[in-house]
């Protein structure tokens, strides 16, 4: 996030506390700008019952996180799939850069779905409507990534 | 030729400077002018007679009168906002201020133009001023702009409380499914204060319609 | 009916009806050049290959040549660096306005593309009325002199415009030939024209009066309009130089030679395109008048068709046979040619004069003939709003400007509003051209 100067404001109202979240997110989007891009289609667009759901539920998987306390896995292994920004189609195909910096990760969905067709369909609902919605589902599936790989890691025991 | 008829047959000038130059920037250009040949009473009549039609020239006039002048841009909070962005989309026109950015900005961020305007507008002469630099986004086509690293940045005519005034074509452009295509939307105050009058020309928006407000060092209630 | 008397009637036809349907006037020649061919194959007088390859191809390269020319310098912001600084040598009053640009458009339109240069002036003027503030009067005694000026500039050169390229590619005349006559009486006729102007004009304010706000308000206005708009010289530069290397070769190369001014032209426009090839592609690709040369081949088709029938040398002989002497014969030829190119416009009468043209020089001297042509055309041309393509454009763009005059009235340029001014150029003009005649018929006895 660019720093705060005393002389630029930033408006949108912060009725979630979102410093937990942007640092479960530092591990899978790197850069701040991009952290608060996201977290800003996730908590401070669309309707407010969206928002307040979705930060609920991110907050309570960043909580397991932080209980489970074990180190993450190296999650940049994960294969996903990007996550294009909604654009009208004449437009999309011209549009440069027209990913969001976050994509859906796919190991744990095909873990749980386990099947091809399953999953290309679980895909489609997870980046359909709008962008705050596929974003919200983007990023707790990656909470949920992030959960998985500490289990795993307490799972295997101290590393020698 | 009365000093309050010569003023008022200066309203046309006005509006084509509006147009292509922006409203706080013609009105400091105005009322520099006005007042080096006419003085005080010409700067005056300036306000009263044509601020009621173009609100920002009675904001610039009346500072002006109470001994403000005009300051040099300060880009450098939007410049820093900006840094690491690929396309900015302006939304409005502001001479002084989109010639402080564009030098501002590394050449690899390309600038956009969105050549909407409710006042007469020859964009060609517009862009001429920045060839090669600043591109023309036409209404229908913004959307190609948008980007993980694209912003739109907008110029604002003052705030009072947590409502800003901006030109009509920002209104256009940001709509609910806009704001999530843009990694930013950023207001940048040209005028530091509202108008005491009307705000014709404008319209007034909700603050946290920008995810940016940068406004000047010394902003008026 | 005879050939002669329905391809006759095709021309004229054609010719009137696209004067009078402007915004139709590409459908129309196009339908007047296609029916001639069919005439012509008809009644055996040539098909439609024999037609076109009569079409004189060159006058169509140089125009298009010259074209981009004037387009390369528009990239390199020539005009409206030019413009600016005409805007403040004329410090926004009517007087200065008319002088400056006056003498501005005349020279620009002797070397390059008068449309070019006028898209490109006119809205630093127009600028400057909207600030200022503006009389009708005064609009359109600017904007008719800026578009007489073009005309006289066009004249003024053998390349400045279509009916003195026409005489340069036909070999009618060479280039120098053309210069050292038509720059001196398009000069004498601009110096009249624009006294007129300036002085039908009030003059500015008193001495010693407080300076004006508006005048002072649009030139700082212009200025900031137009603030970083610089001459790319690295471009210009180049340019310029390929353009006097194709000046020099137009005059050192003789007209009858096997490079023709066609030729410099083509190849001194490739060079200066060559100078920023993504450029000069993009100008090729989208800048071509495409409008024009198809305006012109049809017509070319036409007088082609009707120079096989016969009938312009039948109208030559016809106006040699008066009972006159060949003083008043051409004195008469060059009054019905400023007519008629008032009514039929400058290209399409000049295509057709320029056939009986060459029967009047087989009696008379030949330049005198030519030249004193030129001119007359070019004052058909300023008769009309209608009759020059200069003068549709500043109709248009002054429509565009939505200019009001201090009592809330819009501001016209259109046909009525060009009379006065009109008529007043076109008789300075055509006593230029007859002037002209008689003092070179006198000369050459």
């Amino acid at each position: 996030m660019p720093p705060h100067h005393p002389k630029h404001r930033r408006h949108r109202a912060e009725h979630f506390p979102s410093s937990e979240l942007d640092r479960a997110l530092a591990s899978v989007v790197p850069d701040p700008s991009d952290r608060a891009f996201i977290l800003r289609c996730v908590l401070e667009e669309g309707p407010a019952h969206h928002r307040g759901a979705s930060f609920a539920i991110l907050r309570a998987l960043s909580l397991a996180i932080e209980r489970l306390g074990a180190p993450s896995k190296d999650l940049s292994a994960i294969p996903t799939t990007p996550l294009a920004i909604r654009l009208p189609p004449h437009l999309a195909q011209t549009a440069e850069d027209n990913v969001y910096p976050i994509g859906l990760p796919m190991r744990a969905l095909r873990e749980a779905l386990g099947d091809a067709e399953l999953e290309a369909a679980a895909v489609d609902a997870l980046c359909d409507g709008p962008a705050h919605h596929a974003l919200a589902n983007a990023m707790m599936l990656w909470l949920v990534e992030a959960i998985l790989s500490r289990v795993e890691t307490s799972d295997e025991g101290p590393a020698e | 030729m009365t000093l309050g008829e010569e003023i008022a047959s200066l309203r046309d000038a006005f509006e084509q400077g509006a147009g292509e130059l922006g409203f706080a920037d013609t009105a400091w250009l105005f009322v520099e002018r006005v007042a080096e040949l006419r003085g005080e009473p010409g700067v005056v009549a300036l306000r009263d007679l044509l601020g009621q039609t173009f609100p920002t020239l009675h904001f610039v006039a009346s500072r002006y009168l109470s001994g403000g002048r005009r300051e040099p841009v300060d880009v450098s909070e939007v410049a820093e906002l900006l840094r690491g962005t690929r396309r900015v989309l302006i939304v409005g026109l502001e001479a002084a201020h989109l010639d402080a950015l564009v030098l501002a900005l590394p050449r690899e961020t390309r600038i956009g133009l969105l050549t909407y305007r409710l006042l007469p507008v020859d964009w060609d002469r517009v862009l001429s001023n920045h060839p090669g630099r600043v591109e023309a986004v036409d209404l229908t086509v913004f959307q190609t702009w948008a980007g993980a690293r694209s912003a739109i940045l907008t110029f604002t005519y003052g705030r009072r409380a947590e409502r800003v005034y901006v030109l009509p074509a920002f209104a256009r452009i940001s709509g609910a499914d806009v704001r999530t295509q843009f990694r930013d939307l950023i207001g940048w105050d040209v005028l530091g204060g509202v108008p005491a009058v009307y705000p014709r020309w404008l319209i007034e928006l909700p603050a946290s319609e920008l995810t940016r407000l940068v406004e000047p060092a010394h902003m008026e209630p | 009916m005879t050939a002669p008397a329905l391809l006759i009637g095709i021309l004229v036809l054609t010719l009137a009806l696209q004067a009078w349907l402007a915004r139709r006037r590409l459908l129309v020649v196009l339908t007047g050049a296609g029916t001639s061919v069919l005439v012509c194959a008809l009644y055996g007088l040539g098909d439609s290959r024999a037609l076109l390859a009569d079409v004189p191809w060159d006058v169509l390269v140089l125009l298009v040549s010259l074209g981009l020319l004037s387009e390369i310098f528009v990239e390199a912001r020539l005009f409206a660096v030019l413009a600016v600084r005409a805007a403040h040598a004329s410090r926004a009053s009517a007087r200065g306005m008319i002088l400056i640009f006056g003498v501005g458009m005349y020279v620009v339109s002797a070397l390059m593309n008068n449309l070019t240069a006028l898209l490109l002036v006119l809205p630093v003027v127009l600028v400057l009325f909207r600030v200022v503030g503006v009389t009708q009067r005064q609009a359109a005694w600017t904007l008719g002199t800026l578009v007489v000026a073009c005309n006289l500039g066009g004249a003024a050169t053998p390349i400045g415009d279509f009916p003195a390229i026409l005489l340069l590619s036909r070999g009618s005349m060479g280039f120098v030939d053309y210069l050292s006559r038509a720059l001196p009486a398009t000069a004498a006729a601009l110096v009249v024209v624009i006294s007129i102007a300036v002085l039908s004009q009030r003059s500015g304010g008193r001495p010693g009066a407080a300076k004006p706000l508006g005048p002072s308000l649009s030139l700082s206005l212009v200025r900031e309009l137009y603030r970083n708009v610089r001459l790319d010289r690295r471009l210009a530069g180049p340019v310029a130089g390929a353009f006097a290397a194709m000046m020099v070769a137009w005059v050192l190369l003789p007209a009858s030679g096997a490079v023709g001014p066609e030729l410099v032209a083509w190849l001194g426009v490739v060079l200066a395109l060559a100078v920023r090839p993504a450029l000069g592609e993009r100008l090729i690709r989208q800048r071509i008048d495409v409008e024009a040369v198809l305006f012109l081949l049809a017509l070319f088709v036409m007088v082609v068709a009707v120079r096989r029938s016969g009938v312009f040398g039948d109208i030559g002989r016809a106006l040699i046979a008066l009972p006159l002497s060949p003083a008043a014969q051409l004195v008469l030829f060059l009054l019905l040619a400023g007519l008629l190119t008032g009514v039929f416009s400058a290209g399409p009468a000049m295509a057709a004069l320029l056939e009986v043209a060459a029967i009047l020089a087989q009696e008379l001297p030949p330049n005198v003939v030519y030249v004193s042509l030129a001119l007359a055309v070019c004052a058909g041309s300023s008769l009309f709003l209608t009759a020059a393509t200069a003068g549709p454009l500043a109709q248009s763009l002054t429509e565009r400007a939505a200019l009001r005059d201090r009592d809330g009235e819009p501001i016209l340029f259109g046909f009525r509003q060009f009379v006065p001014v009109g008529l007043v150029c076109f008789a300075v003009i055509e006593v230029t051209a007859i002037g002209y005649a008689l003092l070179g018929i006198a000369t050459s006895e």
